[in-house]
Protein backbone atom coordinates (compact mmCIF):
# COMPACT_ATOMS: atom_id res chain seq x y z
CA UNK A 1 0.00 0.00 0.00
CA UNK A 2 1.15 3.50 -0.81
CA UNK A 3 1.35 6.12 1.95
CA UNK A 4 -1.03 8.74 0.66
CA UNK A 5 -2.00 11.95 2.42
CA UNK A 6 -5.68 12.75 2.53
CA UNK A 7 -5.55 16.10 0.77
CA UNK A 8 -9.16 17.01 1.54
CA UNK A 9 -8.66 16.42 5.28
CA UNK A 10 -5.46 18.45 5.19
CA UNK A 11 -7.28 21.27 3.44
CA UNK A 12 -9.95 21.28 6.16
CA UNK A 13 -7.20 21.52 8.77
CA UNK A 14 -5.47 24.33 6.88
CA UNK A 15 -8.78 26.18 6.53
CA UNK A 16 -9.30 26.01 10.28
CA UNK A 17 -5.78 27.16 11.07
CA UNK A 18 -5.96 30.01 8.56
CA UNK A 19 -9.32 31.09 9.91
CA UNK A 20 -7.92 31.24 13.42
CA UNK A 21 -4.83 33.13 12.31
CA UNK A 22 -6.97 35.67 10.48
CA UNK A 23 -9.20 36.02 13.51
CA UNK A 24 -6.21 36.72 15.75
CA UNK A 25 -4.73 39.11 13.17
CA UNK A 26 -7.99 41.07 13.14
CA UNK A 27 -7.96 41.28 16.92
CA UNK A 28 -4.36 42.43 16.83
CA UNK A 29 -5.16 45.12 14.26
CA UNK A 30 -7.94 46.36 16.50
CA UNK A 31 -5.57 46.33 19.47
CA UNK A 32 -7.74 43.78 21.22
CA UNK A 33 -5.25 40.89 21.31
CA UNK A 34 -4.36 40.37 24.98
CA UNK A 35 -1.52 37.94 24.37
CA UNK A 36 0.37 38.93 21.15
CA UNK A 37 2.55 35.82 21.41
CA UNK A 38 -0.48 33.66 20.73
CA UNK A 39 -0.50 34.70 17.08
CA UNK A 40 3.23 34.12 16.63
CA UNK A 41 3.00 30.66 18.15
CA UNK A 42 0.05 29.69 15.98
CA UNK A 43 1.77 30.91 12.83
CA UNK A 44 4.94 29.08 13.80
CA UNK A 45 3.03 25.86 14.49
CA UNK A 46 1.06 26.08 11.28
CA UNK A 47 4.25 26.50 9.34
CA UNK A 48 5.73 23.51 11.14
CA UNK A 49 2.73 21.33 10.24
CA UNK A 50 3.01 22.43 6.61
CA UNK A 51 6.72 21.61 6.49
CA UNK A 52 6.09 18.17 7.97
CA UNK A 53 3.30 17.41 5.55
CA UNK A 54 5.29 18.73 2.60
CA UNK A 55 7.94 16.12 3.25
CA UNK A 56 5.31 13.38 3.17
CA UNK A 57 3.49 14.37 0.03
CA UNK A 58 3.18 11.41 -2.36
CA UNK A 59 3.47 11.80 -6.17
CA UNK A 60 -0.16 10.70 -6.46
CA UNK A 61 -1.17 13.49 -4.05
CA UNK A 62 0.18 15.91 -6.64
CA UNK A 63 -1.92 14.16 -9.31
CA UNK A 64 -4.93 14.67 -7.03
CA UNK A 65 -4.09 18.35 -6.54
CA UNK A 66 -3.65 18.74 -10.32
CA UNK A 67 -7.21 17.39 -10.70
CA UNK A 68 -8.64 19.35 -7.77
CA UNK A 69 -12.14 20.68 -8.53
CA UNK A 70 -11.12 24.19 -7.45
CA UNK A 71 -7.93 24.28 -9.51
CA UNK A 72 -7.83 27.07 -12.10
CA UNK A 73 -8.06 26.12 -15.77
CA UNK A 74 -6.70 27.79 -18.92
CA UNK A 75 -9.80 30.02 -19.08
CA UNK A 76 -8.81 31.50 -15.70
CA UNK A 77 -5.32 32.23 -16.99
CA UNK A 78 -6.78 33.97 -20.05
CA UNK A 79 -8.73 36.21 -17.69
CA UNK A 80 -6.13 36.73 -14.97
CA UNK A 81 -2.65 36.29 -16.41
CA UNK A 82 -3.25 37.55 -19.94
CA UNK A 83 -5.28 40.53 -21.09
CA UNK A 84 -7.00 41.71 -24.29
CA UNK A 85 -7.70 38.14 -25.37
CA UNK A 86 -9.43 37.66 -28.70
CA UNK A 87 -10.39 34.09 -29.48
CA UNK A 88 -9.62 32.68 -32.92
CA UNK A 89 -11.70 29.63 -33.71
CA UNK A 90 -11.92 26.73 -36.11
CA UNK A 91 -9.57 24.38 -37.92
CA UNK A 92 -10.61 25.59 -41.42
CA UNK A 93 -11.37 21.99 -42.37
CA UNK A 94 -14.22 20.54 -40.38
CA UNK A 95 -15.05 22.24 -37.15
CA UNK A 96 -14.15 23.99 -33.93
CA UNK A 97 -13.07 21.82 -31.04
CA UNK A 98 -13.79 23.51 -27.73
CA UNK A 99 -11.28 21.31 -25.86
CA UNK A 100 -8.58 23.63 -27.22
CA UNK A 101 -8.78 27.41 -27.06
CA UNK A 102 -6.49 29.79 -28.91
CA UNK A 103 -6.13 33.41 -29.88
CA UNK A 104 -4.21 36.66 -29.58
CA UNK A 105 -3.61 38.22 -26.18
CA UNK A 106 -1.27 40.42 -24.24
CA UNK A 107 0.85 39.69 -21.24
CA UNK A 108 2.09 42.77 -19.41
CA UNK A 109 1.66 44.68 -22.68
CA UNK A 110 3.59 42.19 -24.83
CA UNK A 111 1.47 40.85 -27.70
CA UNK A 112 1.50 37.05 -27.85
CA UNK A 113 -0.48 34.15 -29.26
CA UNK A 114 -1.85 31.66 -26.74
CA UNK A 115 -3.08 28.13 -27.34
CA UNK A 116 -4.11 25.72 -24.61
CA UNK A 117 -6.27 22.82 -23.52
CA UNK A 118 -9.39 24.26 -21.91
CA UNK A 119 -11.18 21.97 -19.46
CA UNK A 120 -13.98 24.29 -18.46
CA UNK A 121 -15.19 25.06 -14.93
CA UNK A 122 -18.88 24.26 -14.57
CA UNK A 123 -20.25 20.79 -15.27
CA UNK A 124 -22.00 22.02 -18.41
CA UNK A 125 -18.89 23.69 -19.67
CA UNK A 126 -16.77 20.64 -18.88
CA UNK A 127 -19.05 18.48 -20.98
CA UNK A 128 -19.06 21.05 -23.79
CA UNK A 129 -15.27 21.19 -23.69
CA UNK A 130 -14.93 17.41 -23.35
CA UNK A 131 -12.85 17.80 -20.16
CA UNK A 132 -9.99 19.21 -22.21
CA UNK A 133 -9.61 16.04 -24.28
CA UNK A 134 -9.17 17.12 -27.90
CA UNK A 135 -10.48 15.43 -31.01
CA UNK A 136 -8.44 15.72 -34.24
CA UNK A 137 -10.14 19.05 -35.03
CA UNK A 138 -8.65 20.49 -31.85
CA UNK A 139 -5.14 19.62 -32.92
CA UNK A 140 -5.80 20.92 -36.45
CA UNK A 141 -7.02 24.21 -34.95
CA UNK A 142 -3.86 24.40 -32.83
CA UNK A 143 -1.72 23.68 -35.91
CA UNK A 144 -3.50 26.41 -37.85
CA UNK A 145 -3.02 28.96 -35.08
CA UNK A 146 0.66 28.03 -34.72
CA UNK A 147 1.08 28.91 -38.40
CA UNK A 148 -0.77 32.18 -37.85
CA UNK A 149 1.48 33.10 -34.90
CA UNK A 150 4.50 32.24 -37.04
CA UNK A 151 3.31 34.49 -39.86
CA UNK A 152 2.65 37.30 -37.41
CA UNK A 153 6.19 36.79 -36.07
CA UNK A 154 4.65 36.77 -32.61
CA UNK A 155 5.86 34.55 -29.76
CA UNK A 156 3.60 31.66 -28.80
CA UNK A 157 2.62 30.61 -25.29
CA UNK A 158 1.04 27.16 -24.97
CA UNK A 159 -0.77 25.91 -21.88
CA UNK A 160 -1.07 22.19 -21.28
CA UNK A 161 -3.92 20.81 -19.19
CA UNK A 162 -5.40 17.58 -20.52
CA UNK A 163 -5.94 14.05 -19.27
CA UNK A 164 -5.02 13.05 -22.85
CA UNK A 165 -6.31 13.09 -26.41
CA UNK A 166 -9.92 11.87 -26.53
CA UNK A 167 -10.05 8.07 -26.82
CA UNK A 168 -13.24 7.87 -28.90
CA UNK A 169 -14.25 5.86 -31.95
CA UNK A 170 -14.90 8.86 -34.18
CA UNK A 171 -11.63 10.48 -33.06
CA UNK A 172 -9.82 7.37 -34.28
CA UNK A 173 -11.84 7.30 -37.47
CA UNK A 174 -10.71 10.84 -38.25
CA UNK A 175 -7.07 10.08 -37.53
CA UNK A 176 -6.25 11.05 -33.96
CA UNK A 177 -2.73 9.67 -34.35
CA UNK A 178 -2.08 11.70 -37.48
CA UNK A 179 -3.40 14.90 -35.91
CA UNK A 180 -1.10 14.53 -32.88
CA UNK A 181 1.91 13.67 -35.05
CA UNK A 182 1.27 16.70 -37.24
CA UNK A 183 0.93 19.02 -34.26
CA UNK A 184 4.28 17.83 -32.86
CA UNK A 185 5.76 18.30 -36.33
CA UNK A 186 4.31 21.79 -36.75
CA UNK A 187 5.94 22.92 -33.52
CA UNK A 188 9.36 21.99 -34.94
CA UNK A 189 8.72 24.26 -37.93
CA UNK A 190 8.06 27.48 -36.02
CA UNK A 191 10.58 30.34 -36.25
CA UNK A 192 9.16 32.13 -33.21
CA UNK A 193 10.06 31.56 -29.54
CA UNK A 194 7.61 29.10 -28.00
CA UNK A 195 7.04 28.84 -24.25
CA UNK A 196 4.97 26.05 -22.75
CA UNK A 197 3.36 25.96 -19.31
CA UNK A 198 2.31 22.57 -17.95
CA UNK A 199 -0.56 23.88 -15.85
CA UNK A 200 -2.15 20.77 -14.32
CA UNK A 201 -2.49 17.56 -16.26
CA UNK A 202 0.12 16.64 -18.88
CA UNK A 203 -1.48 13.51 -20.26
CA UNK A 204 0.71 11.76 -22.81
CA UNK A 205 0.58 12.44 -26.57
CA UNK A 206 -2.33 14.88 -26.31
CA UNK A 207 -0.18 17.02 -24.00
CA UNK A 208 3.02 16.69 -26.04
CA UNK A 209 1.14 17.93 -29.11
CA UNK A 210 1.27 21.42 -27.53
CA UNK A 211 4.52 21.04 -25.57
CA UNK A 212 7.33 21.06 -28.16
CA UNK A 213 8.58 24.43 -26.90
CA UNK A 214 11.89 26.23 -26.46
CA UNK A 215 11.19 26.54 -22.75
CA UNK A 216 8.90 24.32 -20.71
CA UNK A 217 7.68 25.61 -17.34
CA UNK A 218 5.67 23.49 -14.95
CA UNK A 219 3.46 24.20 -11.95
CA UNK A 220 4.76 22.51 -8.81
CA UNK A 221 1.71 20.25 -8.49
CA UNK A 222 1.19 19.50 -12.16
CA UNK A 223 2.04 16.10 -13.58
CA UNK A 224 3.39 15.23 -17.02
CA UNK A 225 3.51 11.61 -18.01
CA UNK A 226 3.83 9.14 -20.88
CA UNK A 227 0.59 7.49 -19.70
CA UNK A 228 -2.00 8.32 -17.05
CA UNK A 229 -1.28 6.69 -13.66
CA UNK A 230 -4.55 4.75 -14.00
CA UNK A 231 -3.66 3.57 -17.50
CA UNK A 232 -0.22 2.42 -16.40
CA UNK A 233 -1.66 0.63 -13.38
CA UNK A 234 -4.22 -1.24 -15.45
CA UNK A 235 -1.57 -2.39 -17.95
CA UNK A 236 1.31 -3.10 -15.56
CA UNK A 237 -0.53 -4.37 -12.50
CA UNK A 238 -3.89 -5.24 -14.11
CA UNK A 239 -5.50 -3.07 -11.44
CA UNK A 240 -6.33 0.58 -12.06
CA UNK A 241 -6.63 1.18 -8.31
CA UNK A 242 -2.85 0.85 -8.11
CA UNK A 243 -2.53 4.28 -9.71
CA UNK A 244 -0.62 5.59 -6.70
CA UNK A 245 2.07 2.95 -7.10
CA UNK A 246 2.23 3.59 -10.85
CA UNK A 247 2.54 7.34 -10.36
CA UNK A 248 5.47 6.82 -8.01
CA UNK A 249 7.20 4.58 -10.56
CA UNK A 250 6.48 6.81 -13.55
CA UNK A 251 8.38 9.79 -12.05
CA UNK A 252 5.81 12.30 -13.23
CA UNK A 253 6.13 15.19 -10.76
CA UNK A 254 7.65 18.58 -11.52
CA UNK A 255 10.61 17.72 -9.28
CA UNK A 256 11.32 14.49 -11.21
CA UNK A 257 11.03 16.22 -14.55
CA UNK A 258 13.34 19.05 -13.56
CA UNK A 259 15.95 16.49 -12.49
CA UNK A 260 15.66 14.72 -15.86
CA UNK A 261 15.98 17.98 -17.79
CA UNK A 262 12.54 17.69 -19.37
CA UNK A 263 11.40 21.05 -17.95
CA UNK A 264 13.31 24.29 -17.36
CA UNK A 265 11.76 25.55 -14.16
CA UNK A 266 9.15 24.80 -11.53
CA UNK A 267 6.64 27.50 -10.67
CA UNK A 268 6.02 27.00 -6.96
CA UNK A 269 2.52 26.90 -5.53
CA UNK A 270 0.99 27.51 -2.14
CA UNK A 271 0.91 24.31 -0.09
CA UNK A 272 -1.94 22.03 -1.32
CA UNK A 273 -2.29 23.85 -4.61
CA UNK A 274 -2.59 27.16 -6.40
CA UNK A 275 -6.32 27.48 -5.70
CA UNK A 276 -5.39 28.32 -2.07
CA UNK A 277 -3.86 31.63 -3.14
CA UNK A 278 -5.01 32.49 -6.61
CA UNK A 279 -3.81 36.08 -6.74
CA UNK A 280 -0.26 35.09 -5.81
CA UNK A 281 -0.30 32.14 -8.21
CA UNK A 282 -1.44 34.22 -11.19
CA UNK A 283 1.27 36.78 -10.42
CA UNK A 284 3.96 34.09 -10.22
CA UNK A 285 2.81 32.53 -13.51
CA UNK A 286 2.79 35.92 -15.17
CA UNK A 287 6.27 36.80 -13.93
CA UNK A 288 7.78 33.51 -15.08
CA UNK A 289 6.16 33.62 -18.51
CA UNK A 290 7.41 37.16 -19.03
CA UNK A 291 10.89 36.20 -17.84
CA UNK A 292 11.11 33.35 -20.37
CA UNK A 293 9.42 35.38 -23.09
CA UNK A 294 12.08 38.07 -22.79
CA UNK A 295 14.79 35.45 -22.60
CA UNK A 296 13.43 33.74 -25.72
CA UNK A 297 13.28 36.96 -27.69
CA UNK A 298 16.68 38.23 -26.58
CA UNK A 299 18.74 35.04 -26.40
CA UNK A 300 17.43 32.76 -29.13
CA UNK A 301 19.15 33.55 -32.40
CA UNK A 302 17.43 30.60 -34.04
CA UNK A 303 14.42 29.36 -32.06
CA UNK A 304 13.73 26.52 -34.49
CA UNK A 305 17.26 25.13 -34.18
CA UNK A 306 17.23 25.62 -30.41
CA UNK A 307 13.97 23.67 -30.12
CA UNK A 308 15.28 20.82 -32.26
CA UNK A 309 18.48 20.57 -30.24
CA UNK A 310 16.56 20.63 -26.97
CA UNK A 311 14.55 17.56 -27.91
CA UNK A 312 17.27 15.84 -29.94
CA UNK A 313 19.43 15.32 -26.88
CA UNK A 314 16.67 13.68 -24.82
CA UNK A 315 17.20 9.99 -24.15
CA UNK A 316 19.09 7.88 -21.62
CA UNK A 317 21.02 4.87 -22.92
CA UNK A 318 24.41 3.18 -22.95
CA UNK A 319 26.55 3.51 -26.01
CA UNK A 320 29.82 1.72 -26.61
CA UNK A 321 30.87 4.58 -28.90
CA UNK A 322 30.51 7.11 -26.11
CA UNK A 323 32.40 4.80 -23.75
CA UNK A 324 35.18 4.62 -26.34
CA UNK A 325 35.16 8.39 -26.77
CA UNK A 326 35.45 8.89 -23.04
CA UNK A 327 38.36 6.47 -22.87
CA UNK A 328 40.20 8.28 -25.66
CA UNK A 329 39.69 11.77 -24.29
CA UNK B 1 5.49 -34.89 -36.87
CA UNK B 2 3.06 -32.34 -35.45
CA UNK B 3 5.39 -29.40 -35.63
CA UNK B 4 5.19 -29.57 -39.41
CA UNK B 5 1.75 -28.06 -39.15
CA UNK B 6 0.53 -24.68 -38.00
CA UNK B 7 -3.01 -23.58 -37.23
CA UNK B 8 -3.95 -20.22 -38.76
CA UNK B 9 -4.80 -17.74 -35.98
CA UNK B 10 -7.57 -16.28 -38.08
CA UNK B 11 -9.37 -18.94 -40.13
CA UNK B 12 -8.24 -21.97 -38.14
CA UNK B 13 -7.00 -23.88 -41.21
CA UNK B 14 -4.15 -26.31 -40.66
CA UNK B 15 -1.29 -25.20 -42.86
CA UNK B 16 1.94 -26.99 -43.68
CA UNK B 17 4.89 -25.09 -42.21
CA UNK B 18 6.92 -25.28 -45.42
CA UNK B 19 4.00 -24.01 -47.49
CA UNK B 20 3.52 -21.20 -45.01
CA UNK B 21 7.16 -20.21 -45.17
CA UNK B 22 7.11 -20.31 -48.98
CA UNK B 23 4.11 -18.03 -48.84
CA UNK B 24 6.09 -15.54 -46.66
CA UNK B 25 4.13 -16.52 -43.55
CA UNK B 26 0.79 -15.56 -45.04
CA UNK B 27 -2.05 -18.05 -44.69
CA UNK B 28 -2.69 -19.51 -48.19
CA UNK B 29 -6.39 -19.97 -47.30
CA UNK B 30 -7.43 -16.64 -45.77
CA UNK B 31 -4.51 -14.30 -46.48
CA UNK B 32 -3.90 -13.69 -42.77
CA UNK B 33 -0.47 -12.14 -42.30
CA UNK B 34 1.37 -13.94 -39.49
CA UNK B 35 3.82 -12.16 -37.20
CA UNK B 36 7.40 -12.43 -38.41
CA UNK B 37 10.37 -11.21 -36.42
CA UNK B 38 12.47 -8.24 -37.49
CA UNK B 39 15.36 -10.36 -38.75
CA UNK B 40 13.01 -12.38 -40.96
CA UNK B 41 11.43 -9.14 -42.18
CA UNK B 42 14.81 -7.80 -43.26
CA UNK B 43 15.58 -11.09 -45.03
CA UNK B 44 12.25 -10.96 -46.89
CA UNK B 45 12.58 -7.30 -47.93
CA UNK B 46 16.25 -6.54 -48.58
CA UNK B 47 18.90 -8.36 -50.58
CA UNK B 48 21.75 -6.83 -48.68
CA UNK B 49 21.57 -5.14 -45.32
CA UNK B 50 24.18 -3.66 -43.06
CA UNK B 51 23.15 -2.93 -39.50
CA UNK B 52 24.22 0.38 -37.95
CA UNK B 53 24.25 2.01 -34.51
CA UNK B 54 23.96 -1.34 -32.76
CA UNK B 55 26.21 -0.33 -29.88
CA UNK B 56 23.33 1.60 -28.26
CA UNK B 57 21.78 -0.31 -25.39
CA UNK B 58 18.90 0.35 -22.97
CA UNK B 59 19.27 1.38 -19.32
CA UNK B 60 16.71 0.97 -16.51
CA UNK B 61 17.30 4.51 -15.29
CA UNK B 62 14.05 4.77 -13.31
CA UNK B 63 14.56 1.39 -11.58
CA UNK B 64 11.06 0.55 -12.75
CA UNK B 65 9.81 -2.72 -11.20
CA UNK B 66 11.42 -5.67 -13.02
CA UNK B 67 12.28 -3.73 -16.21
CA UNK B 68 15.96 -4.82 -16.14
CA UNK B 69 15.03 -8.50 -16.06
CA UNK B 70 12.45 -8.03 -18.79
CA UNK B 71 15.01 -6.34 -21.02
CA UNK B 72 17.46 -9.16 -20.41
CA UNK B 73 14.85 -11.83 -21.09
CA UNK B 74 13.73 -10.27 -24.38
CA UNK B 75 17.25 -9.67 -25.62
CA UNK B 76 18.26 -13.25 -24.84
CA UNK B 77 15.17 -14.60 -26.55
CA UNK B 78 15.56 -12.50 -29.71
CA UNK B 79 19.27 -11.76 -29.90
CA UNK B 80 18.75 -8.00 -30.16
CA UNK B 81 19.27 -5.20 -27.62
CA UNK B 82 16.05 -3.26 -28.09
CA UNK B 83 12.92 -3.01 -30.21
CA UNK B 84 14.38 -1.74 -33.49
CA UNK B 85 17.10 -2.70 -35.98
CA UNK B 86 18.38 0.11 -38.22
CA UNK B 87 20.86 0.13 -41.07
CA UNK B 88 21.39 0.60 -44.78
CA UNK B 89 20.24 -1.78 -47.46
CA UNK B 90 19.12 -2.55 -50.98
CA UNK B 91 15.60 -3.78 -51.66
CA UNK B 92 15.11 -7.37 -52.88
CA UNK B 93 13.97 -6.16 -56.30
CA UNK B 94 17.05 -3.97 -56.66
CA UNK B 95 19.08 -6.61 -58.51
CA UNK B 96 21.58 -4.06 -59.81
CA UNK B 97 21.96 -2.60 -56.31
CA UNK B 98 21.43 0.92 -57.58
CA UNK B 99 19.26 2.40 -54.89
CA UNK B 100 20.59 2.42 -51.36
CA UNK B 101 18.01 3.16 -48.64
CA UNK B 102 18.00 3.81 -44.89
CA UNK B 103 16.09 1.10 -43.03
CA UNK B 104 14.49 0.68 -39.64
CA UNK B 105 12.54 -2.41 -38.62
CA UNK B 106 10.76 -2.50 -35.29
CA UNK B 107 10.54 -5.75 -33.33
CA UNK B 108 7.16 -6.33 -31.72
CA UNK B 109 8.53 -9.30 -29.79
CA UNK B 110 10.79 -7.01 -27.78
CA UNK B 111 8.72 -5.29 -25.04
CA UNK B 112 5.78 -5.03 -27.45
CA UNK B 113 7.89 -2.98 -29.84
CA UNK B 114 7.63 -0.07 -27.44
CA UNK B 115 9.65 3.09 -28.02
CA UNK B 116 12.04 4.14 -25.30
CA UNK B 117 15.37 5.97 -25.48
CA UNK B 118 17.13 3.38 -27.65
CA UNK B 119 14.38 3.09 -30.26
CA UNK B 120 14.05 6.89 -30.41
CA UNK B 121 17.80 7.42 -30.71
CA UNK B 122 18.26 4.78 -33.42
CA UNK B 123 15.40 6.15 -35.49
CA UNK B 124 16.78 9.67 -35.17
CA UNK B 125 20.28 8.47 -36.11
CA UNK B 126 19.14 6.56 -39.19
CA UNK B 127 17.04 9.55 -40.29
CA UNK B 128 20.11 11.76 -39.91
CA UNK B 129 22.21 9.24 -41.86
CA UNK B 130 19.61 9.47 -44.64
CA UNK B 131 19.78 13.26 -44.47
CA UNK B 132 23.58 13.27 -44.75
CA UNK B 133 23.70 10.77 -47.62
CA UNK B 134 20.44 11.85 -49.33
CA UNK B 135 18.91 8.39 -49.03
CA UNK B 136 15.20 7.60 -48.81
CA UNK B 137 14.13 6.24 -45.42
CA UNK B 138 11.97 3.14 -45.07
CA UNK B 139 10.66 2.23 -41.63
CA UNK B 140 8.61 -0.82 -40.67
CA UNK B 141 6.61 0.14 -37.59
CA UNK B 142 5.23 -2.39 -35.13
CA UNK B 143 4.67 -1.13 -31.64
CA UNK B 144 2.28 -0.81 -28.76
CA UNK B 145 3.44 2.79 -28.25
CA UNK B 146 5.82 4.60 -25.93
CA UNK B 147 7.64 2.50 -23.32
CA UNK B 148 6.11 3.06 -19.88
CA UNK B 149 9.19 1.90 -17.99
CA UNK B 150 11.19 4.86 -19.25
CA UNK B 151 8.50 7.33 -18.18
CA UNK B 152 8.50 10.84 -19.60
CA UNK B 153 11.75 10.20 -21.48
CA UNK B 154 9.78 7.83 -23.73
CA UNK B 155 7.25 10.57 -24.45
CA UNK B 156 10.14 12.81 -25.44
CA UNK B 157 11.22 10.23 -28.05
CA UNK B 158 8.03 11.07 -29.95
CA UNK B 159 9.21 14.65 -30.29
CA UNK B 160 12.81 13.68 -30.98
CA UNK B 161 12.03 11.29 -33.85
CA UNK B 162 9.61 13.78 -35.42
CA UNK B 163 12.28 16.49 -35.19
CA UNK B 164 14.81 14.30 -37.00
CA UNK B 165 12.34 13.34 -39.71
CA UNK B 166 11.47 17.02 -40.17
CA UNK B 167 15.04 17.49 -41.47
CA UNK B 168 14.38 14.94 -44.21
CA UNK B 169 11.21 16.74 -45.20
CA UNK B 170 12.94 20.12 -45.40
CA UNK B 171 15.49 18.62 -47.78
CA UNK B 172 12.98 16.71 -49.90
CA UNK B 173 14.09 13.24 -48.94
CA UNK B 174 11.23 10.76 -48.92
CA UNK B 175 10.18 8.77 -45.87
CA UNK B 176 8.00 5.71 -46.33
CA UNK B 177 6.47 3.92 -43.37
CA UNK B 178 5.21 0.37 -43.66
CA UNK B 179 2.71 -0.41 -40.93
CA UNK B 180 2.98 -3.91 -39.53
CA UNK B 181 0.44 -5.23 -37.03
CA UNK B 182 0.06 -3.50 -34.59
CA UNK B 183 1.13 0.15 -34.66
CA UNK B 184 -0.52 2.18 -31.94
CA UNK B 185 -0.09 4.92 -29.32
CA UNK B 186 3.01 7.07 -29.29
CA UNK B 187 4.61 5.43 -32.31
CA UNK B 188 1.56 5.91 -34.55
CA UNK B 189 1.23 9.47 -33.20
CA UNK B 190 4.82 10.47 -33.92
CA UNK B 191 7.03 9.49 -36.86
CA UNK B 192 4.49 7.14 -38.46
CA UNK B 193 1.85 9.88 -38.58
CA UNK B 194 4.10 12.23 -40.57
CA UNK B 195 5.41 9.74 -43.15
CA UNK B 196 5.15 10.85 -46.80
CA UNK B 197 3.63 7.51 -47.64
CA UNK B 198 1.98 5.12 -45.21
CA UNK B 199 1.63 1.57 -46.46
CA UNK B 200 0.03 -1.14 -44.36
CA UNK B 201 -0.05 -4.92 -44.47
CA UNK B 202 -3.61 -6.33 -44.65
CA UNK B 203 -5.39 -6.64 -41.31
CA UNK B 204 -2.85 -4.63 -39.30
CA UNK B 205 -4.13 -2.52 -36.39
CA UNK B 206 -3.26 1.19 -36.64
CA UNK B 207 -4.54 3.82 -34.24
CA UNK B 208 -3.89 5.96 -31.21
CA UNK B 209 -6.00 4.72 -28.29
CA UNK B 210 -6.38 1.10 -27.24
CA UNK B 211 -9.68 -0.57 -28.11
CA UNK B 212 -10.50 -1.49 -24.50
CA UNK B 213 -10.08 2.15 -23.41
CA UNK B 214 -12.28 3.35 -26.28
CA UNK B 215 -15.02 0.83 -25.44
CA UNK B 216 -14.96 1.95 -21.81
CA UNK B 217 -15.16 5.61 -22.89
CA UNK B 218 -17.98 5.40 -25.41
CA UNK B 219 -19.74 2.49 -23.67
CA UNK B 220 -20.30 0.70 -26.96
CA UNK B 221 -18.78 -2.34 -28.64
CA UNK B 222 -16.49 -1.50 -31.52
CA UNK B 223 -17.04 -3.05 -34.96
CA UNK B 224 -14.66 -5.95 -35.78
CA UNK B 225 -12.81 -4.02 -38.48
CA UNK B 226 -12.11 -1.05 -36.17
CA UNK B 227 -8.58 0.41 -36.57
CA UNK B 228 -7.59 -2.20 -39.18
CA UNK B 229 -5.55 -1.27 -42.26
CA UNK B 230 -8.73 -1.41 -44.35
CA UNK B 231 -10.58 0.85 -41.86
CA UNK B 232 -7.71 3.34 -42.00
CA UNK B 233 -7.69 3.17 -45.80
CA UNK B 234 -11.44 3.77 -46.07
CA UNK B 235 -11.18 6.75 -43.76
CA UNK B 236 -8.45 8.36 -45.83
CA UNK B 237 -5.72 7.97 -43.24
CA UNK B 238 -3.22 5.77 -45.10
CA UNK B 239 -2.13 5.47 -48.74
CA UNK B 240 -2.58 1.80 -49.48
CA UNK B 241 -2.83 -1.74 -48.19
CA UNK B 242 -0.23 -3.99 -49.80
CA UNK B 243 0.26 -7.74 -49.36
CA UNK B 244 3.54 -8.85 -47.88
CA UNK B 245 4.87 -10.44 -51.05
CA UNK B 246 4.32 -7.26 -53.07
CA UNK B 247 5.93 -4.89 -50.57
CA UNK B 248 9.56 -5.05 -51.87
CA UNK B 249 8.57 -4.35 -55.47
CA UNK B 250 6.22 -1.58 -54.42
CA UNK B 251 8.92 0.07 -52.30
CA UNK B 252 11.35 -0.35 -55.18
CA UNK B 253 9.03 1.47 -57.54
CA UNK B 254 8.64 4.38 -55.12
CA UNK B 255 12.35 4.61 -54.37
CA UNK B 256 13.34 4.41 -58.05
CA UNK B 257 11.12 7.36 -58.86
CA UNK B 258 13.07 9.47 -56.33
CA UNK B 259 16.42 8.29 -57.69
CA UNK B 260 15.35 8.75 -61.31
CA UNK B 261 14.63 12.46 -60.89
CA UNK B 262 16.91 13.33 -57.98
CA UNK B 263 19.74 14.78 -60.07
CA UNK B 264 17.53 16.13 -62.85
CA UNK B 265 15.31 18.35 -60.75
CA UNK B 266 17.00 20.95 -58.59
CA UNK B 267 15.72 21.61 -55.11
CA UNK B 268 15.39 25.31 -54.42
CA UNK B 269 15.04 26.21 -50.77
Amino acid sequence: MEDLLNIFEIEKLLDKLEEKINFLKNLKDQGKLSNPQELDILEYKTNQIIQELKAKIHPFNRVQIARHPKRPVFQDLIENVFSDFVELKGDRYLGDDLAITGGVAKIEGYPVFVIGHNKGKTTNEKIKRNYGMPNPEGFYKAIRLMDVANNFRTPLITVVDTPGAYPGDTAEQRGQYIAIAKSIHKMFELDIPVICLILSEGGSGGALALAVANYVLMMENAYYSVISPEGAASILYRDSSKAALASRNLKLTSYDLLKMGVIDEIIFEPFMGMHRNLRQSYQDIKNKIIEYLIRGVEELKNPKKHRFERFRKMGIFKSLDSVMKNLVS
Amino acid sequence: MFDQWVKCEKCGSIVNKIDLEENLFVCPKCNHHFYINSKKRIELTFCSFQEKFNSIKPVDFLNFDDYSEKLLKDSQKLGIDDAVIVGLGYLLDDVEKKYLVGVGVMEFGFRGGSMGSVVGEKISLIAEECYNQELPLILFSSSGGARMQEGIISLMQMAKTVGSIDKLKKNRIPFINVVVNPTTGGVAASFVGIADIIIAEPGAIIGFAGQRVIEQTIKKKLPPNFQTSEFNLNNGLIDCVIERKRIPSFLYQLVSSFYYWKNKITVVN
